[in-house]
C-alpha cells in the first residue's frame, strides 16, 4: 500500500529534476523557437497506441515554418508531401512560395521502446512573437489504431486540459543584429 | 495491509501532495509537463449490461497512477463520491455501495499519473434492462414473441378466462338466471381457479420482464415483489379479490346477499382494468377509463352468460325458457354499450385508419374484430332462430343451440386471446405520442455547427445523432466523429462514444445513462488527419418511457 505513497513521491522528484523528461505524449524537445532564425524540431515518441507499437510518425509543418528538411532516418522510410504556403515568406531578400508541409517516417517502434525524429526548418518573419506555433502529429500503429496529438486548445485556454495536445512551440522575437 | 484506514489517508495524502506538486510544476514548466497514463481496460468494460450487481470496478492503466476524484451517479441521477478505492501498481479498484438499483451507473474517474499529468474520463454499465414498459417499435409483430413473452401472453388469457368467464358466470347466476341454475355446473369455479392460477404467474412472470431476467429468477423474491409493485400489480390483487369473492358467492343461495357480491365483484372487475395497460397511461384517461369499465363489465356479462346458457339450453325445461328469454332481453342495451365504448376505445388508440394493418396493435384489433363479428353473427342467429323456438323444446333445437353458444365460446377465447397480445404493441396513439420526445439542440463553434438529435429508442436507451456543418452551412465531411458526455453538476472525466456515420449523420445508438437529466455534450470532430475541431454545449434528454 505504502508503494503507492512512495511512488507518487517518486513521481514528484523525479517530475522535479527533469522538467522536460517526458514520457507519454509525442512531443518537441525544444519549446521555442526564435523568429527569423532556425528551428530543430525533434519530435519525441514515448509510447505506442495504448500499448501497440508505432508504424508511422507523421508531422503536418505549419504555416509559418518554411523552408522544412527531415532528417533521414535508418530504418524508417522518409516521405515528404510538398505544397503552396499560405503565405509567401521573404528570407534574406530570396522568396519562397512552397515547401514541405508534411513529413512522414515509416518503420516500427515497439511501445516499449523511445524515438526520436528530426526535422529542420525556419520561422518566418512574418510571425509574431509570444505567439505559439503548433506542429500536429499523428502516430499510426499496429491494428489499424492512431494518436493523434493535434489538439489546438481554443483562445485562453491550455494545452493542459487536452486529452492530445499538439506540441506548441514557444515565438521569442528576432534577436537583434548588433 | 491489516489497516486500510492508514493506508487510504497515505494515498490519499500522497495523491494531494502529487497535485500540488503538479500544480506547481506545471506553472513553472508551462506546456512542457506534458505525458499522462492511458487507461488500457476495465472490469466491467464501458457500456456493458450486466445481469447483477459487480462488487467493484478495476482499471488497468499503462502505468501506476494515484487517483484523485471517483464519482459515482447512480441510476436515479444522484451522484456522490466513491468510497473503498485502492489502487496497486498499474491498477485502480473501485468498490461499489451495497446498492441494487437497476439500471445505468456512471463512474468518472480522474487520476494522476507517475509523470503528475492528470487523466480523467468515466465509464458507464448497466444492473439488468430497463423496464420492460418501454414499447416496441414499429411494425415488430408478435411473432418475435420470447419464451418469456409467450409465457406472459399465456397467464395473461387465464386472467381474462377467470375475469369473463367466472365471474361474469357467477354474476349471471344472481342476476339473471336466479334459481334456475343447474346446481352442478362446475364452469365457473373451474374458470375462477384458471383466472387465479394466471394472476399468480402473470404477477411472477411481469417481474422477470421488469428485472429483466429469466424463469430461474422466480425462486427468489425480487421479480413477485417487482411485479406486485406495478400497476399489472394492482390489477392482478383486484382480478383476485373479485375471484375470491366470486367463490364466496357460490356458497350462498342464488338469491340475497350474494347478488351484492356479485355486484361489487364486476364493478371491481371494471376498475381492474382501468387501473393498468394504455387505459391507466391513455392522455384522455377520463374518457378512456370510464369506456373500458363500461366495455370490459358489459363483456363479462355477455361472455358470462355462455356457458350457463349452454347448461341451461341442454337441460331444458320452462325455467330455461323463462331465462333465456330474460338474457335475451337484457343483451341488447348491453350489446350496445360493448359495442359502443369500444369503438370509443378504438377511435383514441388509433390515429389514423392505416394504423389498422400498419401497427401490430391494430392488426390484432383488426383480429379481435373479426371474431367479435363471428360471435355476433352466432348471437343474431340465436336471438332471431333459436331464442323465439326454445318454448317447442325440442331436443334438435336445443342441440343446435348450445352448439351455437358453444361456437361463441370458442371465437372469444380467441378474441380474448387476441386482446391479451396488446401488451405487447402500443397502441398506436402512444407511438406517435413517443415521436416527439426527441430533444434537439444546435452546437456552433468556430469552424463547425453541430446539430443534435437526441430520442429514446428500445429499452430507454439513447439513440444520439449528430448533423455537422460549417459554420456557413456549407457540408462537412469528417473522417471521425466522438462524441463526449458529462453530468452538467460534475466537471470529471467524460463517458466518450465514437459515432458511426449513418446516412448523412453520426450516431451513437443504444447509450445507456443514468437519469441525470441536464448533460455536457461535446463533439469532437476529425475534420483531416491533422485537423480538428469540436463544439459543445449542453443537453437535456428525453423523459424516459418506462418506468
Amino acid at each position: 500500500m505504502s508503494t503507492t505513497a512512495l511512488r507518487s513521491l517518486a513521481c514528484v522528484i523525479a517530475l522535479g529534476s527533469t522538467a522536460t523528461g517526458a514520457m507519454a505524449h509525442a512531443t518537441l524537445e525544444s519549446g521555442e523557437a526564435t523568429i527569423g532564425s532556425a528551428y530543430k524540431g525533434v519530435v519525441r515518441i514515448g509510447h505506442g497506441c495504448d500499448g501497440a507499437a508505432t508504424l508511422k510518425v507523421r508531422v503536418r509543418i505549419p504555416d509559418g515554418l518554411v523552408g522544412v528538411k527531415p532528417m533521414p532516418k535508418p530504418g524508417w522510410t522518409l516521405e515528404t508531401v510538398k505544397g503552396p504556403y499560405a503565405t509567401p515568406y521573404t528570407n534574406h531578400g530570396a522568396t519562397g512560395t512552397e515547401g514541405v508541409r508534411e513529413i512522414s517516417w515509416t518503420g516500427k517502434l515497439l511501445d516499449e521502446n523511445y524515438d526520436e525524429f528530426v526535422f529542420r526548418g525556419t520561422v518566418a518573419d512574418s510571425l509574431k512573437p509570444g505567439a505559439k506555433l503548433y506542429v500536429p502529429i499523428v502516430q499510426e500503429c499496429e491494428g489499424g489504431k492512431a494518436d493523434r496529438w493535434i489538439e489546438i486548445p481554443a483562445e485562453g485556454k491550455s494545452s493542459h486540459d487536452l486529452k492530445s495536445p499538439a506540441p506548441a512551440v514557444k515565438l521569442l522575437p528576432a534577436q537583434s543584429k548588433d | 495491509m491489516p489497516r486500510p484506514a492508514l493506508g487510504s489517508a497515505i494515498r490519499w495524502r500522497s495523491a494531494l501532495f502529487v497535485l500540488l506538486a503538479v500544480l506547481l510544476m506545471s506553472t513553472l514548466c508551462g506546456p512542457q509537463a506534458d505525458a499522462h497514463a492511458v487507461l488500457l481496460q476495465s472490469e466491467p468494460a464501458d457500456g456493458a449490461v450486466l445481469a447483477h450487481r459487480p462488487d467493484a470496478v478495476v482499471f488497468t492503466f499503462s502505468e501506476p497512477v494515484a487517483t484523485s476524484v471517483i464519482r459515482l451517479v447512480d441510476p436515479q441521477g444522484q451522484s456522490r463520491d466513491a468510497e473503498g478505492v485502492a489502487a496497486a501498481d498499474d491498477s485502480v479498484r473501485i468498490r461499489l455501495p451495497a446498492d441494487d438499483q437497476l439500471g445505468t451507473w456512471l463512474l468518472s474517474w480522474r487520476v494522476v499519473s507517475a509523470d503528475g499529468h492528470p487523466v480523467a474520463g468515466a465509464l458507464a454499465f448497466s444492473v439488468g434492462a430497463a423496464s420492460a414498459a418501454t414499447p416496441a417499435e414499429h411494425g415488430e409483430v408478435l411473432g418475435d414473441l420470447t419464451p418469456l413473452e409467450a409465457l406472459i401472453w399465456l397467464a395473461r388469457i387465464c386472467l381474462y378466462v377467470g375475469a369473463f368467464f367466472g365471474v361474469g358466470a357467477v354474476f349471471f347466476r344472481f342476476w339473471v338466471s336466479h334459481s334456475e341454475l343447474p346446481h352442478r355446473n362446475v364452469s365457473a369455479p373451474a374458470a375462477l381457479a384458471i383466472g387465479l392460477a394466471g394472476g399468480v404467474a402473470s404477477l411472477g412472470f411481469h417481474g422477470l420482464d421488469l428485472l429483466g431476467l429469466s424463469a430461474g429468477g422466480l425462486l427468489a423474491v425480487g421479480p413477485w415483489s417487482a411485479g406486485l409493485r406495478s400497476t399489472v400489480g394492482v390489477t392482478v390483487l383486484l382480478l383476485g379479490a373479485t375471484f375470491v369473492a366470486s367463490f364466496g358467492a357460490l356458497a350462498f343461495p342464488a338469491h340475497g346477499r350474494g347478488r351484492v357480491l356479485t355486484l361489487l365483484s364486476m364493478v371491481a372487475l371494471g376498475v381492474a382494468f382501468c387501473l393498468s395497460g394504455h387505459a391507466a397511461s391513455a392522455p384522455h384517461a377520463w374518457l378512456v377509463q370510464p369506456a373500458m369499465f363500461v366495455h370490459v363489465t358489459c363483456l363479462a356479462f355477455w361472455i358470462g352468460a355462455f356457458a350457463p346458457l349452454v347448461a341451461l339450453i341442454r337441460g331444458g325445461g320452462a325455467a330455461a325458457t323463462v331465462v333465456v328469454n330474460r338474457f335475451s332481453k337484457a343483451i341488447l342495451p348491453v350489446f350496445i354499450a360493448l359495442s359502443a365504448a369500444g369503438c370509443a376505445l378504438a377511435l383514441l388508440e388509433l390515429s389514423a385508419v392505416r394504423d389498422l394493418w400498419t401497427t401490430s396493435y391494430g392488426v390484432l384489433l383488426l383480429a379481435k374484430l373479426a371474431a367479435v363479428l363471428a360471435i355476433t353473427a352466432l348471437a343474431t342467429l340465436n336471438r332471431l332462430v333459436f331464442t323465439p323456438r326454445m318454448a317447442l323444446s325440442s331436443p334438435g333445437v336445443r342441440r343446435s343451440f348450445a352448439n351455437s353458444i358453444r361456437g361463441e365460446v370458442v371465437l372469444a377465447l380467441l378474441a380474448l386471446a387476441f386482446v391479451a397480445g396488446w401488451r405487447f404493441t402500443p397502441p398506436p396513439r402512444a407511438l406517435a405520442a413517443l415521436a416527439p420526445a426527441a430533444r434537439e439542440f444546435d452546437f456552433a463553434g468556430p469552424a463547425v455547427a453541430a446539430h443534435v438529435r437526441i430520442e429514446r429508442g428500445q429499452h430507454d436507451a439513447l439513440n444520439v445523432s449528430v448533423n455537422l456543418t460549417k459554420p456557413s452551412g456549407e457540408p462537412l465531411d469528417p473522417r471521425g466523429v466522438t462524441l463526449s458526455f458529462a453530468p452538467a453538476s460534475d466537471d470529471g472525466g467524460t463517458l466518450d462514444r465514437e459515432a458511426r456515420l449513418d446516412k448523412r449523420s453520426w450516431v451513437v445508438r443504444d447509450l445507456l445513462l443514468p437519469a441525470v437529466a441536464h448533460w455536457r455534450l461535446r463533439v469532437e470532430v476529425l475534420i483531416s488527419d491533422f485537423e480538428e475541431a469540436e463544439v459543445e454545449g449542453a443537453i437535456e434528454l428525453p423523459a424516459a418511457n418506462g418506468q
